[in-house]
């Protein structure tokens, strides 16, 4: 019987595998011409016949562009299902070939979603029972088909919530119909109830795998959320019915939710680019109430689970998960970048928010002799950075605790280290150094020199990122730097409510002039004083949203309030401190941070020496960076938070 | 642009909106000027038209599918089928405990 049920299983999941790939195979059988080869003076071949050749046909008839680095392929989710993974058109744009292919939004919720649920499958089960996975009582049943239908009906929502977004990637979608609104929400029930029964039985890992989310950042292509997320906010709303939350936080976080939806009555679009499936495309009533929910929910559902499952972590898994992760994203940076039909597959099968880079020397240097980041694989160079610095550190420790390391780590080692090199992320590098320095000198008998000379090192190091000029200015110069910078944005006689205050408050002195000015000389150190000069040229609050803010994942406001002066590229915020500032406000963010300052105090003793590092690598990170704006490192904040100052470190994180 | 203009293509500075569907005698005229369009239904019933105007009054009248978008539309219905019995046949394999290995 058992070789029978195997069987069976191997039939169903070849089977899954086959429909998997077929799409690509999917041609045109009444259409008796061949591919055409594209060439600098026509693509008339594809302009007039749309849809009627599949990629793979393309391929065989132009091999080149599998490892030309001019051609490029794009999805263009707008299309018909008959048109899926057929080329929809092409064009030329210099020496570039642009080839578009087509994808549907619903078939791309099918297939990427099974084909992730699939790879999930294959995670073995908890060993340990859970009480994640008691199915068994009427009660149980009824929550979880409650936080299974709510969890489908809030991201069904969410498609309306979005609608300017999804207007250009739904193809023949009715908003009005209630046909597409079953159709959509029955589509994600589907994906969700196979996601959360697989889930289930593998919760006591799921913390364990955060590295690969990473890898996986499982976003829908043509959807502006991730698949992964779905398992959080399932069991955000699972703590709601269950009432296992912290009515304390959730009272200020329900009161701001009010105040951030009854002030989202203007509409801004916003882009998500590279924050796709974590940020909010418009400024809305509609897609306030949604972002606001997916937030409180997202923060009480990894509380839930975190609870639920920290006894199961083990630090040694976490590590080399983080090892293959790494290894991996770095090898498929690496190739993506050099073939670009492997780049077109990257983004579609772990659900990039942005397809990977197109350079393929990670060496490279500019004109003036400067690193030229490399982000490979990832959406951000920093934030892939910061992942391998992360690692590093763990691995330092690793080797610090057992003296030794496994095949994995030392590999996983030697590519982090050259994933952090390529990405050019200083601050993670003299992080990792200082970090490292300390584990692996600390029981040496040559502490003290070696000591000596790691800050030797270090101030040279640091002086060298920085520059030493830069420390040679005095305070009264450098603290205007931000501000000067902001100034050089602001257009004509377009003036963000923060500008006018800041020309207003030059030199009065006030705890929040002095406090900007702080802030300023920061952000000249990090070398932040024109991005972030260029937010203050936009950040246009009113009273009360400087104090409350605009609500959680809304950049819209931000971006489309007020105009500034061209920037050269379309620039982020590049500090999650800021982006709380404009989620949280002023209040919003000092509680935040008095809420920290008050658990670090209450779990002081139970911080270990890794714990404390991995605050501060954190909190400079947040600092510095859009950190919180992608899904896989926010999570992976909000774990690492939740373990440090919560629970003893020494046991969490023994090896 | 609409979806007049884009199956009947740009409205004619001349155009003038006629109440054509009151008048049963109304014959239309073709125009020179006008490529012939074929203009399907939902049901895939399919009218040649000569004009503007006439376009312009059966697209008004629902005529605005198109081979695609029918094609489309009963694929929705598939995948809309499709959904619905896949959960309901996974439902009942774990209802009924098919593939357990008691």
């Amino acid at each position: 019987m058992n070789n029978v049920i195997t069987q069976n299983k191997k039939l169903f999941f070849s089977l899954i595998l086959i429909i998997l790939f077929i799409p690509w195979f999917n041609n045109d059988f009444g259409f008796e011409q061949t591919a055409a080869k594209v060439s600098q003076e026509s693509v008339a071949f594809y302009e007039i016949n749309p849809c009627k050749v599949s990629i793979l046909e393309f391929l065989a008839a132009n091999p080149n562009s599998l490892y030309q680095d001019h051609y490029h392929f794009r999805f263009n989710n707008y299309s018909s299902i008959n048109c899926f993974g057929r080329i929809s058109g092409a064009t030329v744009i210099g020496s570039d070939f642009f080839i578009s292919v087509g994808t549907n939004s619903f078939i791309n919720l099918l297939y990427q979603g099974l084909f992730w649920i699939y790879l999930f499958s294959k995670v073995k089960k908890n060993h340990n029972y859970s009480t994640l996975e008691e199915l068994q009582t009427f009660t149980s049943k009824l929550t979880h088909y409650t936080a299974l239908i709510l969890t489908s009906l809030l991201y069904g929502f969410s498609i309306y919530a979005e609608k300017r977004f999804y207007e250009k990637n739904l193809y023949y979608f009715n908003f009005d119909s209630n046909f597409y609104k079953l159709l959509i929400i029955l589509l994600i029930y589907f994906i969700l109830n196979n996601l959360i029964n697989i889930t289930r039985f593998r919760t006591n890992k799921i913390f364990e795998m955060l590295p690969y989310v990473y890898l996986f950042y499982s976003v829908f292509s043509g959807f502006n959320f991730t698949l992964f997320s779905g398992i959080v906010i399932y069991f955000g709303f699972i703590s709601f019915i269950n009432n296992k939350i912290n009515w304390k936080i959730n009272k200020v976080i329900v009161w701001a939710t009010l105040w951030w939806v009854l002030n989202s009555r203007e509409s801004y679009y916003f882009n998500p680019g590279k924050f796709k499936g974590f940020t909010s495309s418009i400024y809305e009533f509609n897609a306030s109430i949604f972002w606001c929910l997916y937030f409180v929910l997202f923060i009480n559902g990894l509380w839930y689970l975190f609870n639920k499952t920290i006894q199961n972590f083990s630090l040694q898994r976490f590590i080399n998960n983080f090892s293959i992760s790494g290894i991996i994203i770095l090898t498929l940076g690496f190739i993506g970048a050099n073939f670009p039909i492997i780049n077109f597959f990257n983004y579609f099968y772990f659900g990039q928010q942005k397809f990977g880079i197109t350079r393929n020397n990670p060496f490279a240097f500019d004109s003036w002799a400067e690193k030229l980041s490399w982000r490979g694989f990832y959406a951000s160079a920093e934030s892939i950075g910061e992942f391998f610095g992360l690692f590093l550190i763990l691995l330092a420790y690793s080797y610090y605790k057992k003296k030794t390391l496994n095949t994995l780590e030392i590999v996983g080692g030697i590519f982090s280290l050259l994933g952090l090199y390529f990405s050019d992320n200083r601050t993670a590098m003299i992080l990792v150094f200082i970090f490292t320095t300390y584990f692996l000198l600390n029981e040496s008998k040559y502490k003290k020199i070696g000591l000596i000379s790691a800050g030797g090192i270090f101030t040279g190091l640091l002086l060298y990122l920085i520059g030493f000029e830069s420390f040679t200015y005095s305070y009264e110069f450098v603290k205007t730097r931000l501000f000067m910078q902001a100034n050089y944005y602001q257009y004509d006689t377009v003036f963000s409510s923060f500008m006018i205050w800041m020309n207003e408050n030059q030199n009065n002195g006030s705890l929040l002039r002095t406090l900007f000015d702080l802030f300023s000389t920061l952000a000249y150190f990090l070398n932040r004083s024109e991005i972030w000069g260029i937010f203050f040229a936009r950040y246009n609050p009113t009273f009360f949203e400087f104090i409350l803010g605009s609500g959680p994942f809304n950049f819209g406001q931000l971006y489309g309030e007020i105009v500034i002066n061209k920037t050269e590229t379309f620039l982020l915020p590049h500090s999650s401190l800021l982006s709380f500032l404009i989620f949280f406000g002023f209040a919003g963010s000092v509680l935040i941070l008095l809420l920290f300052i008050k658990l670090y105090s209450k779990n002081k003793y139970q911080i270990s020496s890794l714990g404390k590092m991995l605050l501060v690598y954190m909190f400079m990170n947040i600092v510095k960076n859009d950190v919180l704006n992608y899904f896989s490192s926010f999570t992976m904040c909000l774990f690492l938070f939740f373990t440090i100052l919560n629970r003893d470190n020494e046991e969490v994180f023994k090896l | 642009m609409d979806i007049i203009e884009s199956l009947c293509g740009a409205y004619p500075d001349s155009f003038e909106k006629l109440d054509i569907a009151s008048n049963p005698n109304y014959v239309f005229l073709n125009d020179k000027n006008f490529n012939t369009r074929q203009l399907f239904d939902a049901e895939g019933s399919t009218v040649f038209v000569n004009s503007f105007i006439e376009c312009e009054h059966y697209v008004s009248g629902g005529w605005d599918f198109t081979p695609v978008k029918n094609l489309e539309l009963d694929l929705h219905n598939f995948l809309l089928i499709g959904v619905v019995v896949t959960i309901l046949v996974q439902f009942l394999i774990k209802k009924f405990k098919v593939f357990s290995k008691e």
